[in-house]
């Protein structure tokens, strides 16, 4: 279920701690990419995921990762 | 009458200059069926990332296509995936080395975790109707423990094996080498022992995987039970 693009969600969000998470992005003020879609900077694919252990993943049920490449949830 | 495919994974990091490749092919090619379709992939020609291991995240993190495969262009584990998916028997090639399979054997089965955690994490089986053998080479060390550990891990990812689902040959308690291939092209007993395997794998997935009365292919579908306690 893709989750809500809601700042409840933005705030719950771990992307911000996240390997792949660059400067640009920050500059960009970007995160919950598995509600807003994938990344417009140009991120580090060869870095491991942490989707997974965030609770936007677990309480709306997520499958899969790399929100931030492929784009948004399912 | 139902084509059979027949996939081969050669998985020693010499490619095709190994022992396993060279025993793999002669049996592949002693198999002169027309009702089968033939490959050997040569895992070593491959350019395969390792598992990120999201898995240990969440379960839910390990999901089918691969996410490797969704963001890695590079990356050619889905020749393996798809070879898989489409194939009706699938026989894995390994050598031994300190008494294990190669490292390569390792990476694949890490990444094929992707098809087995369908059925234990998503409940969706998309590993069924298939037939597993093995091919195991090496010098000194027990190719009984080596087997054991990969049917324990291609029997959860769902296929299906006939008895004595191996052929292997090892040399003797030294380390001497160097004249294996020679002994492997002269010894007709070994490759038979290979051939054999293959013919058997054959023999049985067309006894099993279509009724010889009405020629309907099976479709039996094995939900993990065990491991389906992942509510969500």
């Amino acid at each position: 279920m893709k989750p809500e693009n809601t700042q409840t969600n933005y705030n719950k969000c771990i992307c911000r701690g996240c390997a792949l998470y660059s400067e640009c992005a920050v500059g960009k003020g970007e995160a919950l990419y598995c509600a807003r879609g994938k990344s417009a900077c140009q991120l580090d694919a060869s870095k491991p995921c942490i989707c997974g252990s965030c609770a936007v993943f677990a309480e709306n049920d997520l499958k899969g990762g790399y929100f931030c490449l492929i784009g948004t949830a399912e | 009458m139902k084509k059979f495919k027949l996939l081969g994974i050669s998985t020693s990091q010499r490619g095709k200059a190994s022992n396993s490749y060279y025993l793999m092919k002669k049996a592949f090619d002693a198999l002169e069926d027309p009702d089968v379709e033939k490959e050997i992939i040569v895992a070593s020609e491959l350019r395969l990332r390792p598992c990120d291991h999201h898995y240990s995240l969440s379960a839910k993190m390990c999901v089918h296509p691969c996410l490797i495969t969704q963001i890695d262009p590079q990356d050619e584990m889905k020749k393996i995936y798809d070879g898989i998916l489409e194939a009706d028997i699938v026989i894995l090639a390994t050598p031994i080395y300190w008494g294990n399979h190669s490292h390569l054997m390792q990476l694949i089965i890490e990444r094929l975790n992707s098809l087995e955690n369908s059925n234990s994490a998503h409940k969706k089986v998309l590993v069924k109707n298939k037939i597993g053998g093995f091919m195991i080479l090496g010098h000194e060390d027990g190719y009984q423990h080596v087997v054991g550990g990969l049917m324990n891990f291609f029997t959860e990812m769902g296929l299906i094996f006939p008895p004595q689902a191996y052929a292997a040959w090892v040399g003797e308690s030294d380390e001497n080498t160097e004249h294996d291939r020679e002994r492997l092209e002269k010894d007709a007993l070994i490759q038979d022992m290979y051939s054999d395997l293959v013919a058997n794998c054959v023999s049985f997935a067309k006894q099993i995987l279509v009724c010889s009365h009405c020629g309907e292919k099976m479709d039996y579908e094995h939900v993990s039970k065990k491991k389906n306690y992942i509510k969500k």
